[in-house]
């Protein structure tokens, strides 16, 4: 039987884990429905984290902007400069001065540099695959917080399915929802990717359709088409209310039909489009030409620039989750601009990717922390991995040029920022050639579990899937250390 | 549930290493809860399997099955729950309930449960023990514990200094990494165990894996023999097993909790078998339905899944269904209208679903047009159709066959399999697209068989322009590509993964990937005389479009595979089964099609059938359709097998297989579910709504409103399947709703999923909005020339619909006056048009 979770609103929102330890004592599994809704009805709004989570950074941001670096970017050639390790481990780059004491960065990212004092790195983010370690498992790992094996028997290279396990802004905006008429989750300009598994990680899996993010696949250095979002000349709003009753009349004379399509959520597609449409409040953060030319060279006029300005204008107009995918995906070709370097790592770094990473990342820090919004947006930039510090070898099976590096999940890092997170600042540590972290290690899973602290959602929070089983939003702990 | 995390961090904090988990995925704990065991029912009588037993030696050891049969027929394994009792001392029960033997002879086991009694007779060939081999006995150990896993010694870096080959793919490394890596310090054949091989394992020093075996258990006796036998190696190619065999060939449960057990067996090459259940790695492919424990599967819920079955570099599959409690059930057949309803019947009854009704004729039309032609009927066809007074199956038939082979079918089938070939200026150039779709026009429009269709792609040669054929290898451009799209589009079989690394979870290897591509590693390209390029500019860059033609030739002086592993040249060979031998300076693709194509060929009928069944049922019986492999097996075999059988005999005739397909009653089911199988999806037990391809959307909405097409730069009124060109670029409607960019072989490069960003654009946008509110279209026509507003209203039903109002529509709806009427019947089209019935085939 399908059953739409979300739907029937017979499911979950907030309540957590241990509310279930404390009011019950049974074995969680052995609830029933009924169980959990009368629980449910009894749980009070959440006003602060369950007791033994920390407080520190607890609901400190509103919204999160996560800026996804898929491919896998080189830690050392760009956050964590390793001038002291042999050459085939530190690479063509030279580290450079910030504006920190004690935080050097590679070369290739002078700007950033000048704007880190308003970001942590984490240089010790680290896993160990659970089978082979491809783009698409990781990908999936640090979107839902779960590996792709609990979904599927193979664990990879299988494209997205009902029953996968939900990106974290499409929980997000679910248990958060909107007051305003505004999109509540975006991805842009184009979807996670590796070979012919597209869009994998980059759904709302077992919360039904209707929480999948708004995808906005679309250049946006080039002109956008905001056709959709402008309500036509010749329909006044009167008449658009009039068309949603009418639809919602003809739609409900073919009962038969809509049970059929249950799952395609088209109901709640209708809604929110009307209201998107009629309110005209998404049209105007869609629309770049409103940004100062100015602003919008120092972004950078490529896709990756422009489409971090549009993030924060969907952001400062009320969306809850941006998530900006780097826009060229994982294919090993030195002629694109993709992270997944596994030749020619220098050139195309030098004079391709990073160029456009610093310009990027420095305009919005500056930007989000000028206009204020960087005090309640949690702005993560990461990939699924890093590259092996050792040029030329074979760490994922893959072929690799001698100037080439491979996956590396074991060390890397991820920039983290705004929402309280510690300005100009190092979290954790890695070995002498960035092999392996040396401190308090980063698992990806705990920064989901950190963006659900951050938002004031308690990461061992229940949902229910499909089937109606209860399964925790991620299965670690926040890195409440991070805030300051 | 929080132990891999902690686990992780504590691993962590004490360096580069890592230790490795040495359970398989399969056995790691679940977080699923356990239905109980139902009870056992009332049982008659018992059977083994397999039903008496052969000892090899006195190292060898086996296990029985115990099946109890119910009242009812069923089965239900009792092996958890049997007594063993040999008969002479002379035989032994170890814990697993394995027999192993003292003595050489007969002898027998009284088996006893659920109050009945079995005898099993057993013969003990010798009890001598033979030499501990590597192949044979060693590596089936170190991929049971998980020594060479991928997090372990299994890694591309191996772990600590030892490195495996993944999953034991390549047992002469292992052996060589063994006996000589650490200056042959492993093994200490004075004092056996003292060999780092035991200690290390047994964690008598410290092991990062933890202990990996348990000191006096089999495994560590075997290794232990090994070693004092002087840790020999075996020759590969007569230890490695040749098949292996999954016990009992079919399992079908009754209910959620009940247990079952399998037995793997493998044959050697020197026909001998093994029990090697314990050594090989279960699991399941659906674990909703049902988890695998060890080799015991243990249902969740009513369904249908199969277990996965993995040794040393074997892998094999057994299907399980899971009944649930059906009382009450009573099996309602459908009528049968040809083979394929027989087939669909009896899988249905077997799982005990009732299909649904026939859909009727106006449902029916608008299916069998869609799924045809690609487009919706008219509302006049519809209405003559409705009023035609012959006997509904008979007028059906007449339709399906004006549909087949109509102008509208080629189109529609041109455009379907110009994305498989991948059609696209950006690979064939501006000319290039228009005569390669027309080519394929014409493979539609002349019946071309479909095994001279294949033939004529892979073996076309000659100017691009006069042999447009030649485009389809030109697309693909490499032999890497050819190997991987080829594989996908003609045999459904992915060929991606074992690029880098033999398969992991299936039976293609690396070798098999080159091997594949050396067939065509000497076609080669040459820029032909037809045509030039122009330099066209776009801001400030320049680039070429290509607009000439391309010779494909073949290229017999150069052109060789190497292996990425030793530079060496790899000799073509094909995957499976045999290619004809390939003489001197031949065209190697030559001996490919004539395999490609052969009635032998397993896959290339099956996958066609499947693929286009797909088509019309909106998945396909083994689902995805380019993805065949053990591990994703067919819904309905039988049913796989009778069409496959059939669209050969037919000579490869897809008019005739689409003919069967819409003809059956299987695909005039009724999207409305009964009891009995509303919770189906895949044993075509009642129509599944498929959402229209962005091509068929287009047309409708062109069809509905009455307002051609318009594309840039190509003819007005054109159909959007027409379009010769992946690459269109100016018509973001057919990108939105899913038009792939034919880069892909691949089936999912088409979406059809259903998202904000497509109601926005349906509700709001340039499109719909344009026709619907279009000064000269259908309704601004009606408006004007039909007074009657029931009219009005039952012809904009049956333009967007195909189906005439039902009475209380008609008398709910009201179209206003004046300058309103207009507006209204604009309104009631859009909102039909934006209703589930349009958007969906149903």
């Amino acid at each position: 039987m399908i059953s739409i979770p979300g739907l029937s609103g017979a499911t979950c929102d907030g309540y957590s884990r241990r509310e279930f330890m404390r009011l019950g004592g049974a074995g969680l599994l052995g609830l029933s429905l009924a169980d959990i809704l009368r629980l449910q009805a009894e749980q009070p709004k959440t006003t602060g984290p369950a007791p033994g989570q920390p407080k520190n950074g607890w609901g400190s941001a509103k919204q999160v902007l996560m800026i996804y670096l898929q491919g896998g970017p080189s830690h050392i050639d760009i956050w964590d400069p390793k001038p002291d390790a042999p050459s085939n481990v530190r690479g063509d780059f030279k580290p450079i001065r910030t504006k920190v004491p004690g935080i050097q960065l590679s070369e290739v990212m002078p700007k950033l540099a000048q704007q880190i004092d308003r970001a942590t790195l984490i240089r010790s983010m680290s896993y160990t695959p659970a089978g082979l370690f491809n783009h698409t498992a990781a990908i999936y790992q640090i979107m839902t917080g779960y590996t792709p094996d609990r979904v599927s028997p193979s664990g990879q290279l299988e494209p997205p399915a009902p029953n996968d396990f939900p990106h974290m802004g499409s929980q997000i905006s679910r248990l958060k929802p909107l007051d305003i008429p505004m999109l509540p989750f975006v991805m842009l300009p184009r979807p996670l990717q590796e070979s012919n598994v597209i869009g994998k990680g980059g759904t709302a899996g077992f919360l039904g359709a209707a929480y999948d993010p708004y995808y906005f696949y679309q250049d946006p250095a080039k002109i956008i088409n905001l056709d959709d979002l402008t309500l036509r000349k010749e329909i006044s709003k009167e008449r658009l209310d009039r068309r949603s009753t009418l639809l919602k009349a003809v739609n409900d004379a073919m009962p038969e039909m809509e049970k059929a399509v249950e799952k395609y959520a088209l109901d709640r597609y209708y809604q929110k489009a009307f209201d998107l449409v009629s309110s005209g409040r998404a049209r105007d953060a869609f629309d770049l030409s409103k940004e100062k030319d100015s602003l919008r060279d120092k972004y950078g006029r490529h896709t990756f620039g422009q489409g971090l300005l549009l993030a924060r204008r969907l952001l400062e107009s009320g969306t809850r989750f941006v998530q900006m995918n780097w826009p060229a995906v994982a294919n090993g070709d030195p002629t694109v601009d993709a992270w997944d370097t596994h030749a020619a790592n220098f050139g195309p770094l030098r004079n391709l990717h990073c160029p456009k990473l610093d310009s990027g990342l420095s305009a919005l820090l500056e930007d989000l922390d000028e206009r204020g919004l960087l005090k309640e947006t949690l702005v993560v930039a990461l990939g699924e991995f890093g590259r092996s510090p050792r040029l030329g070898v074979s760490t994922s099976g893959n072929t690799n040029s001698p100037d080439g590096r491979d996956h590396w999940p074991y060390c890397y890092t991820a920039l983290i920022a705004g929402a309280g997170i510690r300005r100009g600042a190092l979290y954790g540590k890695s070995d002498a050639t960035g092999s392996s972290p040396i401190e308090t290690p980063v698992h990806p899973t705990q920064i989901v579990a950190t963006v659900y602290h951050a938002l004031g959602i308690d990461p061992h929070t229940m949902v229910m899937n499909h089937l109606n089983q209860p399964r925790e939003l991620v299965q670690a702990e926040p890195v409440s250390a991070l805030f300051g | 549930m929080r132990l891999p995390l902690t686990f992780w961090m504590a691993a962590l904090c004490v360096g580069v290493s890592l230790p490795c988990p040495a359970l398989h995925s399969a056995e790691r704990g679940s977080d699923k809860p356990i239905p109980a065991l139902p009870s056992v029912p009332a049982i008659r009588s018992l059977k083994l399997e397999p039903n008496r037993l052969t000892l090899l030696d006195g190292r060898d050891s086996r296990k029985v099955l115990v099946l109890g049969e119910c009242a009812d027929g069923s089965w239900i394994d009792l092996s958890a729950v049997a007594r063993l009792k040999p008969e002479s001392a002379a035989l032994e029960v170890d814990s697993d309930g394995y027999l192993f033997s003292r003595q050489a002879g007969k002898s027998a086991v009284m088996i006893t449960a659920a109050g009945k009694s079995i005898r099993l007779e057993v013969e003990v060939l010798s009890i001598a023990s033979p030499e501990v081999g590597f192949v044979r006995d060693i590596e089936p150990i170190l991929s049971r514990t998980g020594c060479n896993s991928g997090p372990c010694h299994g890694s591309a870096k191996g772990k600590n200094g030892f490195k495996l080959a993944l999953r034991g793919y390549d047992p002469e490394y292992d052996y060589q990494a063994l006996i000589n890596d650490l200056s042959g310090r492993r093994f200490n054949r004075v004092h056996v165990d003292e060999s780092l091989m035991l200690q290390k394992p047994l964690a008598d020093i410290p092991h990062e894996g933890r202990q990996a075996l348990v000191p006096g258990s089999r495994y560590h006796k075997t290794l232990r023999q090994w070693i004092s036998e002087g840790a020999h190696f075996q020759q590969v190619s007569s230890n490695r097993p040749t098949r292996i065999q999954i016990l009992p060939e079919k399992v079908e449960l009754d209910l959620p909790g009940r247990r079952h057990q399998f037995l793997v067996v493998a044959t050697y090459p020197d026909g001998s078998t093994r029990d090697v259940t314990r050594e090989a790695v279960l699991s399941s492919n659906n674990e909703e339905v049902a988890l695998v424990q060890g080799s015991t599967v243990i249902p969740l819920r009513r369904g249908e899944m199969a277990v996965l079955v993995r040794y040393e570099g074997l892998y094999d599959a057994r299907e399980v269904t899971v009944m649930g409690d059906r009382t009450g059930f009573r099996f309602a057949a459908m009528p049968e209208y040809n083979f394929v309803d027989r087939a669909v019947n009896a899988k249905l009854e077997r799982l005990k679903m009732n299909p649904s009704e026939l859909c009727n004729d106006a449902e029916f039309i608008r299916r069998v047009f869609l799924d045809i032609t690609g487009q919706p009927p008219t509302s006049e066809t519809v209405r003559a159709f409705l009023s035609d007074p012959t006997d509904s199956p008979k007028k059906r038939e007449k339709l399906v066959d004006s549909l087949i082979g109509s102008n509208a079918y080629s189109e529609f089938w041109a455009n379907k399999f110009a994305d498989l070939l991948q059609c696209n200026s950006e690979n064939l150039g501006k000319k290039g697209v228009w005569v390669f779709r027309s080519w394929i026009r014409d493979q539609f429009a002349t019946n071309r068989p479909f095994d001279q269709f294949a033939r004529e792609l892979v073996l076309a040669k000659g100017s691009t322009f006069e042999n447009p054929a030649g485009n389809y290898l030109r697309a693909l451009r490499d032999s890497g590509k050819m190997t991987e799209d080829i594989s996908q589009t003609f045999l459904g079989v992915r060929f991606n993964c074992n690029k880098c690394h033999d398969h992991p979870f299936e039976r293609w290897t690396q070798n098999q990937y080159y091997e594949f591509g050396a067939f065509f590693a000497q076609v080669a390209f040459k820029r032909g005389t037809l045509g030039r390029d122009h330099l066209i500019r776009t801001g400030e860059s320049y680039a070429y479009e290509q607009v000439s033609e391309e010779v494909v030739y073949h290229n017999d002086q150069g052109g060789e595979i190497k292996h990425p592993k030793d530079d060496a040249v790899v000799a073509p060979k094909v995957p499976y089964g045999e290619n004809r031998s390939i003489a001197p300076g031949e065209d190697r693709r030559e001996a490919f099609a004539a395999w490609l194509t052969s009635k032998d060929n397993p896959y290339f009928a099956k996958s066609t059938v499947n693929r286009f069944w797909s088509y019309f049922f909106g998945r396909g019986i083994i689902d995805p359709v380019d993805d065949i492999r053990a591990g994703n097996p067919a819904s309905n075999p039988a049913l796989l097998d009778a069409l496959t059988t059939r669209f050969v005999a037919d000579g490869h005739d897809v008019r005739k297989l689409i003919r069967y397909l819409v003809l059956s009653r299987t695909y005039q089911l009724s999207i409305v579910p009964n009891r009995w199988n509303e919770d189906d999806l895949v044993n075509f037990s009642h129509s599944l709504p498929r959402r229209l391809s962005a091509e068929q959307m287009l047309d409708s909405i062109a069809m509905a409103t009455g307002r051609p097409l318009q594309f840039s730069n190509l003819p007005d009124g054109l159909r959007a399947a027409q379009l010769p060109d992946g690459m269109v670029a100016g018509n973001d409607f057919l990108t939105l709703f899913g038009r792939p960019k034919r880069q892909s072989a691949c089936e999912c490069e088409r979406s059809s999923n259903v998202t904000l960003s497509h109601a926005l654009n349906l509700i709001n946008g340039k499109t719909l909005g344009d026709c619907v509110n279009h000064a000269d279209n259908r309704f601004a026509r009606l408006v004007a020339e039909q007074s009657d507003d029931l009219k009005v209203i039952e012809e904009i039903y049956l333009s967007c619909l195909c189906r005439l109002p039902t009475s209380k529509e008609l008398n709910s709806i009201r179209l206003g006056a004046g300058t309103q009427r207009l507006e209204g019947a604009q309104d009631l089209a859009w909102a039909l048009i934006n209703s589930p019935a349009f958007l969906f085939n149903r």
